[in-house]
């Protein structure tokens, strides 16, 4: 007499802590929580765009906050996921290739370097026209 | 069953954004958040920079009032839509129809208020 | 002719031997020789069992056996089966890396058994699991019935809008355009992809990796005049869109297929695609 089939499929529940189990997986959690800082900076620009609205005490007072060791800290905090943010953005990019040759993308190698130029451009120019020099 | 059917049109528009202000975030903001606090308080440039009257001089110039309106919204646009999808990796998914808005809504508003604090000051 | 010597009459063949009675087949061992000889190495797996009809749970049972070098964990699973304990269910069939039959968590990284050498596993004992993200049938065979309907969904085979005639000959490509889609060609529908995936982990509903790039192959194939309603297909709520670009797929895919670069183009081609349906609305009619 053949065995009844039972088919009974189970589902496993995934656990809260799945992503610490694979390290690509803990650097993508923390180059998706870049976004945080990022959507936070935001917000303290807006803030000192009004302070700086405000007027000359309005913005003395916020400079007093702004330069405050807490915010410096912040602010480098800020930085590091801001540079974390474009070393991943590079490289993710090298996946959506913009043009081919022969089929395929330009090499790697290509890619980044245009874009650390780009960038190396950029924040010439920043510095350069919008605040004149260091 | 596969692909529920129904073509999506917003995300693509948001996703366009978030390409966009990804590239915005990448370029600019590391110097900026240089610029803007650690030059001053690691000694890199005087204070006459970033007093009210050397900040003011900075924010009327026509490149700046642009630039900062192409960081906030970059910023905002990229960042929200990131944030929606950690939020629904922690469970937020249920309440997609009321997040996104909400999301979106965030990045809108911060953007318009940008324009409005850059060009009036 | 008259005269011929008769020819001597063939001589009758020997009667045969007597057969021995028909015996039955030695019984295999009951015990069987687990037990390595003086010297040989050993190796122990810890294997995901479920056994629907016994029990609610799935569980792990522990097997000892001798170990060489050149055994890959398929090996050790046929072992197993072949000589410790029959009940062991597990897919496989090439084993060589192509047919795609034989994944399985393998210390808690999606490999085909078939391609891991046991040497090059640090771990002991050797955890061997089904594939993630899957529901569990029995032992280590998933539930794949739904990521055979996400591969239909997308259309696999060329579209055309127009036929062309046998007497017009063959498409014909270029090595660069067969380069545009070769990687994603390459697929061999194995699923590791899937059980990299942390968003179909939390929703099964996602069209995940190897479907998306089963798209973008027929996309990228000149042959191929089928985009609007492949677009159409990956584009859906539970399509590309859900992709956060972790990145997995491409690092677990043992064939080099890049599923996350082939989805982020799909994102940029759907995106580019409806901006000009909206922009110039009248262009392509």
């Amino acid at each position: 007499m053949a065995a009844e089939t039972v088919r009974k499929p189970y589902v496993r529940r995934r656990s809260a802590w799945w992503w610490t189990k694979n390290p690509r997986y803990v650097l993508f959690q923390v180059r998706e929580l870049s976004s945080l800082f990022v959507v936070v900076y935001a917000f303290l620009l807006l803030w000192q765009l009004w302070a700086l609205r405000g007027g000359e005490a309005s913005y003395t007072a916020f400079l007093d906050f702004w330069y405050s060791r807490p915010m410096v800290v912040l602010n480098l905090v800020i930085l590091a996921f801001a540079v974390l943010h474009t070393v991943t953005w590079f490289a993710l990019t090298t996946k959506v290739p913009l043009m081919r040759v022969h089929g395929r993308p330009p090499p790697n190698s290509v890619i980044v370097g245009s874009m650390v130029a780009v960038w190396a451009v950029a924040s010439y120019v920043v510095v350069m026209w919008l605040y004149g020099g260091l | 069953m596969a692909g529920e059917g129904e073509v999506d049109k917003v995300t693509p528009m948001f996703w366009g954004l978030f390409s966009v202000g990804g590239f915005v975030v990448a370029f600019l903001l590391p110097v900026l958040i240089v610029m803007n606090n650690l030059a001053y308080a690691f000694w890199l440039v005087g204070p006459e920079k970033v007093v009210y009257a050397g900040e003011l001089a900075f924010a009327s110039f026509w490149l700046s009032r642009i630039f900062l309106v192409v960081v906030i919204g970059g910023c905002l646009f990229h960042g929200m839509h990131r944030l929606k999808y950690i939020l629904y990796d922690l469970g937020a998914v249920k309440v997609k129809k009321v997040l996104e808005p909400v999301v979106y809504g965030i990045a809108a508003a911060g953007t318009v208020a940008a324009v409005f604090l850059a060009f009036s000051i | 002719m008259a005269g011929t010597p008769p020819r001597p009459a063939p001589k009758a063949p020997p009667p045969p031997p007597p057969k021995a009675a028909a015996r039955p087949p030695p019984p295999r061992p009951a015990a069987p020789p687990a037990a390595p000889k003086a010297g040989e190495k050993t190796i122990t797996l810890r294997i995901g069992r479920y056994r629907p009809e016994r029990s609610e749970e799935p569980f792990f049972q522990e097997y000892t056996i001798p170990y060489r070098d050149d055994m890959v964990v398929l090996d050790a699973l046929n072992y197993i089966k072949d000589t410790l304990d029959p009940t062991l269910t597990f897919r496989w069939s090439c084993r060589m890396g192509i047919c795609g039959s034989c994944g399985a968590g393998v210390n808690g990284t999606p490999k085909l058994t078939c391609a891991i050498y046991l040497k090059d596993i640090t771990r002991r004992p050797v955890l061997v699991e089904p594939l993630a993200n899957f529901a569990i049938l029995k032992d280590l065979v998933v539930d794949i019935e739904p990521f055979m309907r996400k591969l239909e969904s997308v259309r696999p085979y060329i579209v055309r809008k127009e036929e062309r005639p046998l007497e017009r000959g063959e498409y014909r490509q270029t090595q660069d355009e067969v380069e545009r889609f070769r990687e994603q060609s390459l697929c061999i529908n194995c699923m590791l992809c899937y059980a990299g995936c942390p968003v179909y982990g939390h929703d099964e509903r996602f069209l995940g990796p190897a479907a998306s790039a089963l798209a973008f192959r027929y996309l990228m194939d000149t042959r191929d005049q089928g985009t609007e309603e492949r677009l159409a297909a990956v584009s859906t709520k539970t399509g590309i869109w859900e992709c956060t670009f972790v990145g997995e797929c491409s690092v677990v895919c043992p064939k080099g297929v890049d599923p996350a670069g082939a989805i982020q183009q799909l994102k940029a081609m759907a995106a580019t695609r409806l901006m000009k349906d909206m922009l110039l609305p009248l262009a392509s009619r």
